[in-house]
């Protein structure tokens, strides 16, 4: 860890002194390029001071409490996007593959004898059943979008769009079955909100959840198949020159529907925790995650140039972008509002990301 | 029948080294084309076979035929005896048969040794599916040691010069304990001090008992280098010699097919005055650095160095399609400013760009649209387009640019590159520039069409246009250029008189600031 | 002639990504960027500016209400009461089927909400 450290040192101090031994048009040059690089960082940072001085509660324990625990939630949602955009894809199906696997979670955890009861003779599920058949259900939607980009080179754009649609359709119709009627799920089981919405321990008198926890095991699990796994590496490579490593002999196909493949067994995941975590899961539950969770990677980033990116990146990104919904919220902007500005930093996130990667002209 | 002769001759002299590989009778058709007829290539161990043609003459699609690439429609291909028929790249991998590729196929977002190891990573233990970064570190590191090569394994490609690539790339090969290892044109990119470290590690492998392909056009290097020469043309084989009774004539000889009596056609350009002056041109992103030169009326300026020196940002600034730090431009003893491409196509600026296909034609468009795209303001009646106008100037452009071609609404697309160079030639020349800049004018056409390019060049400058035209073929530039501007490290090197210099000079100019 | 050869040899190179065929200049983006920069912020400093959540009141056939602006952590401070034929206000409540209650004088606000309206028939005579 120490050798790493001084390394860094080493690094950091080369950087200054290669600064200092340019010229005064060179300096200029650098300090705009650090500048435009960084430039969602300092908005986000300033936003957050601004913020924090208007309103100080922001700054208060259930605040923080709060903001990590959105940032778990939407975290693993996340870490599955981020895969496609290292592959210079990206993946828009992950929202309603969130709904569609909340839904089906909600409708097998439902408490016995609740009176709008989807499956009204259904006995109790065991959790773990639940949990694997909706990593399943996320699976096989990212084994379709992964095998159509990866066989016929379909751009994943396209393919995510139609799944998106397909599967919004296939919620729609889960929500018809029985007597529901389109109506939300609610009246969840004991033991399902238990598992994900339980105290995992207090501070100040703020419970944190359980699904914190699960949100870093998976970050954990997501750090050790990027950088320690022949996968892993593979994707990157894939993703920095697709033609590189199939000359060396990586398995392009496989790799490219595995990386869809994991992205949609964490939707599974997400799913799971979301449909206790908001306890009410309708057609409209994961509506837009998916262009959260991109903004995220872009701002940490994970660049649609490929072969770039880091979990720790994706973990800081979901956490600022949190932290700045969750301060419009103390300034009381309302949610529809809320969509303009996640649209513009989206934008400004990407062409920050382009910039970053221009040929130099 | 004659080359068939000295073949049987040659085989029978070292019939005592083993074969290595051998390729019988391969054939390769696409279509339309016929890119391989019949084509042999024997590569002993132990020695460096060096395998020469024109640019299409087949090289590649017999070396992508070998990898797999392309599966080839007939022949044999025998490896030790045994024969052969990869699928893959990652098989003929496996089997002892790598390449170093001309065009780096590298993962640059990623550090040395995940390039090394791409597509074999090690683990830390039999079944377990984490990958060792120490045991990547250490294999490396020997290798390395091995070649004298001096980086450390933990650098991010895209950070090193493409010279210290090329290095990894060439460890990679060495590291699958390669039994053939096939060299695609590995110097573009390399000075020549990296030249000799690459010839040393070549006789290494050579002496190890490896048998090495050398492709390359430079036939100095393929003289010094290689035992054999292998020479292909038109898919065809037509030899294979032992190098040491080869000289660079006989070689262009059975390359082109006919005896080349010149390969540069006599120069008609008279050198009047000073046309354009450039001061202390810098680039804002790029490390192109004060540069100051003179050009003349009828005056072919050359540019030489090597790839990443500065050539292409020094058109890009001039033409101003990049943006400029600072530098002064005067056209005619006039300041002018050239911000854009728009401003310097009005200051009578024009500009050939190096890759032809992504950015110098519209491939799906016809001829006559390609031609007259800059200059739509000469083919206007009215506020409308007059095809007449249009047809004339098209046909003056194939005319005076002796394109061949069959019709003006042919799509460009299907011309050969010289043609299409050509027709791109002629676009500019409708737009009645009085400064050309070309970027690689000659790149991928092959001998017959360079020397038609050579004369159109040489024209318009006695036609009292001035020419800036960069290359990477020093042969080309001493035949052809006035004066020669050497780049090194994004900054003018030297200034050298065609006539009176050497490649030897050049080179050493290039590696100034590299 | 060269064709054939030209199209299969020159597969398109997969480096870039979404950025490969980007033909811009540096100073180009960066007006780029700041264009969307100014963008953003002048789009948060306006919704910031006409803040305020909205609360909607669903009174599921009773007298219509109309929806308030509410800032953060404030209560709502609604006098009016819904009025339905033969039923009796309960209060309000978060969700349809009137399981979580909503009170008006000690619940605060932290998001754009929709209120029920709880009513119990009244016992017929």
């Amino acid at each position: 860890m120490s050798v790493e450290n001084i390394k860094r040192k080493g690094r950091i101090n080369a950087a200054i002194d290669d600064f200092k031994s340019k010229s005064g048009a060179d300096k200029r040059r650098a300090i705009s390029d650090l500048l435009f690089n960084n430039a969602m960082y300092i908005i986000i940072v300033l936003a957050i001071i601004y913020i924090a001085i208007q309103v100080p509660a922001f700054l208060s324990v259930s605040s923080i409490v709060n903001i990590i625990s959105l940032t778990a939630a939407k975290l693993p949602i996340a870490l599955g996007i981020g895969g496609a955009i290292v592959l210079t894809g990206t993946d828009i199906s992950a929202g309603r593959c969130v709904g569609l696997t909340a839904c089906i979670a909600a409708s097998l955890l439902q408490m016995t004898g609740y009176a709008n009861k989807i499956f009204p003779n259904l006995a109790v599920v065991p959790l773990w059943a639940v949990l694997l058949a909706v990593i399943a259900v996320g699976a096989v939607i990212g084994f379709v979008n992964g095998f159509f980009v990866a066989k016929f080179k379909l751009h994943p754009f396209i393919v995510t769009l139609s799944t998106q649609l397909i599967v919004f359709g296939l919620v729609l119709m889960y929500l018809m079955i029985g007597g529901n009627n389109g109506q939300t799920l609610s009246g969840l089981d004991k033991s399902y909100t238990d598992f994900v919405r339980g105290t995992l321990f207090t501070i100040g008198g703020v419970a944190v959840p359980k699904y914190v926890l699960y949100s870093i095991i998976l970050t954990a699990i997501m750090w050790v198949i990027w950088n320690k796994t022949k996968f892993g590496k593979n994707m990157f490579a894939v993703g920095s020159n697709e033609e590189a490593a199939n000359v060396s002999g990586v398995n392009v196909f496989w790799t490219i529907v595995l990386v869809f493949v994991l992205a949609g067994a964490m939707y599974g995941i997400t799913g799971f925790i979301e449909g206790a975590r908001i306890a009410s899961c309708s057609a409209n539950t994961g509506l837009n995650y998916e262009s959260d969770a991109i903004a995220a990677c872009v701002i940490g980033g994970v660049s649609f140039v490929g072969g770039t990116g880091k979990i720790s990146g994706i973990v800081i990104g979901v956490f600022l972008l949190q932290i700045i919904f969750v301060g419009l919220n103390f300034l009381s902007v309302d949610p529809n509002m809320l969509y303009v500005i996640k649209g513009l930093i989206i934008l400004v996130a990407c062409s920050i990301d382009m910039r970053k990667y221009l040929a130099r002209k | 029948m004659a080359n068939n002769e000295i073949v049987n001759n040659s085989v029978r002299e070292n019939a005592n080294e083993p074969v290595l590989l051998r390729m019988e009778n391969i054939e390769k058709a696409f279509p339309g084309v016929k890119a391989l007829d019949n084509v042999n290539l024997t590569v002993k161990a132990g020695t460096v076979h060096a395998l020469m043609g024109e640019n299409g003459a087949g090289k590649s699609t017999l070396m992508k035929c070998l990898f797999g690439v392309y599966a080839k429609d007939s022949g044999k291909i025998y490896l030790e005896g045994k024969e052969i028929n990869f699928k893959n790249s990652k098989e003929a991998l496996e089997n002892g048969v790598a390449m170093v590729h001309q065009e780096l196929n590298q993962a640059l977002k990623r550090n040395v040794m995940d390039n090394m190891w791409l597509g074999r990573f090690p683990t830390v233990a039999k079944g377990v599916p984490i990958t060792s970064e120490k045991k990547m570190y250490d294999a490396t590191k020997e290798i390395f040691e091995k070649l004298e090569i001096d980086v450390d394994p933990k650098t991010v490609m895209s950070r090193m010069p493409v010279s210290q690539r090329q290095m990894v790339e060439i460890a990679k090969a060495v590291s699958y304990n390669s039994k053939v290892i096939v060299f695609d044109e590995p110097t573009s990119s390399l000075t020549e001090e990296e030249v000799e470290h690459l010839f040393k590690i070549i006789n290494m492998l050579r002496d190890q008992g490896c048998g090495i392909i050398y492709i390359s056009h430079k036939m100095a290097e393929i003289l010094r280098i290689s035992d054999e020469v292998t020479i292909m043309r038109d898919g065809k084989w037509i030899a294979t010699e032992q190098a040491k009774n080869l000289t660079t004539d006989d070689i262009i000889k059975l390359m082109v097919g006919r005896e080349l009596t010149n390969l540069y056609p006599p120069k008609t350009n008279k050198i009047g005055d000073v046309l354009l002056d450039v001061k202390d041109l810098s680039a804002e992103y790029s490390k192109l650095r004060d540069v100051s030169f003179s050009a003349r009326k009828g005056e072919i300026i050359g540019v030489a160095g090597l790839d990443g020196s500065g050539r292409t940002e020094l058109l890009e600034n001039l033409f101003g399609v990049a943006t400029r730090r600072s530098g002064t431009l005067t056209l005619n003893g006039k300041p002018i400013k050239n911000r854009n491409s728009r401003e310097s196509i009005k200051n009578g600026f024009a500009l050939l760009t190096e890759e032809r296909r992504a950015t110098g034609i519209f491939g799906i468009l016809n001829i006559r649209e390609n031609a007259v795209i800059s200059s739509l303001k000469k083919c206007q009646a009215g506020p409308f387009l007059s095809k007449t106008k249009m047809k004339k100037n098209t046909d003056w452009c194939i005319n005076s640019m002796h394109v061949k071609t069959p019709t003006q609404e042919t799509k460009i697309r299907s011309l050969s590159g010289g043609n299409q160079q050509k027709v791109i030639l002629g676009r500019w020349l409708l737009t009645e520039p009085t400064v050309l800049l070309l970027d690689e004018p000659t790149r991928g056409i092959d001998v017959g069409a360079k020397y038609e390019i050579y004369e159109l060049i040489i024209d318009l400058a006695a036609k009292g246009k001035t020419v800036i035209m960069v290359s990477s073929e020093m042969p080309e530039l001493l035949g052809v250029c006035d004066r020669i501007l050497v780049m090194s490290g994004g900054k003018l090197a030297g200034e050298v008189d065609a006539k009176n210099t050497t490649q030897e000079e050049i080179m050493a100019l290039a590696a100034k600031f590299a | 002639m060269e064709n054939g050869k030209n199209i299969a040899e020159n597969k398109p190179r997969k480096t870039g990504g979404l950025y490969a065929k980007v033909n811009m200049s540096v100073k180009a983006a960066n007006i780029m960027v700041t264009v969307f920069i100014a963008l953003l912020i002048v789009a948060t400093v306006f919704i910031v500016k006409h803040n305020g959540f909205t609360v909607k009141f669903e009174t599921d056939g009773g007298s219509h209400i109309d929806s308030v602006k509410v800032m953060h952590s404030e209560t709502l401070d609604i006098k009016e009461t819904p009025v339905k034929e033969g039923y009796v206000f309960t209060g309000w409540y978060l969700d349809r089927d009137c399981t979580v209650s909503f009170d008006t004088e000690k619940d605060t606000v932290t998001d754009s909400i929709t209120l029920y309206a709880g009513w119990k028939a009244v016992e017929s005579q």
